[in-house]
């Protein structure tokens, strides 16, 4: 509890620092706007339309599938290295994960998610 | 051998998560005529295992340091698996994908219950949220979305709180393990030590648990996402939701912070008895069913956290007793709603609904008198029982509110029964009735008027899991 004003000044420096470093720029800095200025990314590729367009629903089917594969592969990894260290429980649960997993692509292939490839 | 006996005792939550995959591939093979299999197989899921939880009721334990498997907690289990049930019946015609969701989410509630690690408690409320924010998505219209929308968002609050929770005990005791907590706090002098980090953890977790419960002041969500889903969704999440985060507020409040009932009751008792009034207060402006039986589950939710607040055996079972009744009461005045139709929830339209559509109008009396605590039916029972344990905890001023909260509540149940039968039609309404909503509604009704008139059988079995 005593030592927590420490705690406190080191928030309120932070904070302040944080906010002056904005606004004093806002204040001090001089504003000369011109085109190349105001784009989202300075010297980067030139915006060809307005950002908030629509997008095709299969990225998101993609990125879904995606994921499905991705967090497979990331979680089996360690426990592939262990397996043979542990009993016979983790080859039961790797066995279950996986077959949640392919439950899911099942699931997803058979409503046509990955048709259009 | 340990790993065998933990199998053992967790077979309904198995039972149930091979339900789960299986239902997905039953919606790949089912056609469109052949819709009816999902909800059908869904049942059958559930019904097994409430039959494992029934069969194992009295098997109690620990599985991987993770579940704590006690009678109580598959009493919970039984209130969870009938209002998952009943609304799989009010989404029949729903898609496939929704019963899926129904089960996932009714697995994670299951599984949040016994929780007694950081870990599984968080795991499995995210199950259960992200479950259910799908099944509101499911009714694609602006509505739907906007609510699931807003559901997300603030189930995602909801679990960075107790996540940042969760984390400041994990800094203080070095583990995420329930018991492990319990222990520390019984025997070294850790109030002393750290007790701002420990007040604030308990803060953090029940303000994002109070989410769940939808308890005053965390309670804005609750109408506007009961107007925008399904009504079998709202159903759910009066229900399911309630009886899961009230479950697992058993474990929280006796393990966790088992050791300093001071730091709580007395806050419990103040939230549920200004959460009634909220609810009660607001419920008597709405002019659309739905959101009023929003407000009404508010209402609801405070009489169930006073009886935490005091904390006896007793008064936890008067509370699984009401959480029960409740179960089978909203969710027959939700299939009520369902059959009247989806946008048809504006008052205007349950004018004169004695004339053209008798039925409902006389389960929508069972169900609203029943809502109100009115004899014959079992919500009298339940208040009877719950008001009974606050008076022998000596709480008498907390008796007479309560008693006033649920005078209050009369009138607005009540008017929508009046509509029902004292005005003329303003509107044609067209109601369905198909066989799934029959059989809702006549779970509803038999068991409401069964636990009404004999709630014994039902009683002596709760108290059973705290005397076995």
């Amino acid at each position: 509890m005593d030592e927590l004003w420490k705690l406190g000044i080191m928030l309120l420096i932070a904070v302040i620092l944080g906010y002056a470093g904005v606004v004093l720029s806002i204040i001090l800095g001089p504003k000369r706007p011109n085109k190349e200025k105001l784009e989202p990314y300075e010297s980067g590729v030139r915006p060809g339309k307005w950002p908030r367009g629509r997008l095709a629903v299969k990225y998101f089917l993609v990125a879904v599938i995606f994921l499905i594969f991705d967090v497979e592969a990331i979680l089996l990894f360690p426990w592939a290295l262990h397996v043979n260290d542990l009993r016979i429980i983790a080859a039961f649960e790797g066995g279950f994960f996986i077959l949640v997993l392919l439950v899911g692509y099942v699931y997803a292939w058979a409503k046509g998610a990955i048709k259009w490839l | 051998m340990n790993f065998v006996k933990d199998i053992y005792l967790i077979q309904p939550e198995l039972v149930l998560s091979i339900g789960v995959l299986v239902s997905l591939l039953v919606d790949i093979v089912s056609t469109k005529s052949t819709k009816f299999l999902v909800p059908i197989f869904s049942l059958i899921a559930l019904s097994i295992t409430a039959f494992f939880v029934l069969t194992n009721f009295y098997n109690e334990g620990e599985a991987f340091k993770m579940l704590s498997i006690t009678s109580l907690s598959r009493a919970f289990d039984i209130a969870i698996l009938l209002g998952a049930a009943i609304t799989t019946l009010l989404a029949w015609d729903r898609e496939g994908e929704h019963h899926f969701l129904v089960l996932s989410a009714t697995l994670g509630a299951m599984v949040l219950v016994k929780s007694i690690s950081f870990i599984s408690f968080i795991l499995s409320l995210e199950l259960f949220s992200f479950a259910v924010i799908g099944q509101i998505a499911l009714s694609k219209d602006l509505a739907g979305t906007g609510a699931a929308l807003k559901f997300f968002i603030l189930s995602v609050i909801a679990s960075s709180f107790i996540i940042l929770g969760a984390a400041l005990l994990y800094g203080i005791f070095g583990t995420f393990y329930f018991p492990k907590i319990f222990l520390e706090t019984s025997f070294k002098p850790i109030f002393q030590a750290k007790p701002l980090f420990f007040i604030i953890s308990f803060i953090l977790i029940f303000v994002g648990l109070a989410f769940k419960i939808s308890a005053v002041p965390f309670h804005f969500w609750t109408p506007d996402v009961f107007r925008g889903a399904h009504s079998s969704v709202a159903g759910f999440i009066a229900t399911v939701s309630k009886a899961s985060a009230f479950g697992f507020l058993v474990n929280f409040l006796y393990i966790i912070f088992g050791n300093v009932p001071y730091l709580w009751g007395e806050i419990l008792i103040w939230l549920g008895a200004i959460t009634m009034l909220v609810g009660n207060l607001a419920a008597l402006g709405e002019n659309d069913i739905k959101r009023m039986l929003g407000y009404s589950t508010i209402a609801h939710a405070g009489y169930i956290l006073v009886a935490f607040g005091i904390g006896t055996d007793t008064s936890i079972g008067a509370a699984i007793f009401y959480l029960i009744v409740y179960t089978l009461m909203t969710l027959g005045a939700f299939a009520v709603v369902n059959s009247i139709g989806e946008n048809n929830s504006s008052l205007e339209n349950y004018k004169g609904l004695s004339k053209n559509n008798g039925i409902q109008a006389f389960l929508l009396l069972i169900f609203m008198v029943s809502l109100a605590g009115i004899p014959p039916t079992a919500g009298f029972v339940g208040k009877f029982y719950l008001f009974s344990e606050v008076i022998k905890s000596g709480e008498y001023a907390l008796a007479i509110w309560a008693f006033l909260n649920g005078v209050i509540s009369a009138f607005y149940y009540i008017r929508p029964v009046f509509y029902a039968y004292g005005r003329e039609p303003k509107y044609e309404v067209k109601s369905a009735l198909n066989p799934a909503i029959m059989l809702a509604f006549i779970v509803g009704f038999v068991g409401i008027l069964y636990l009404g008139l004999a709630p014994s059988a039902l009683l002596d079995f709760i108290s059973s899991a705290f005397t076995h």
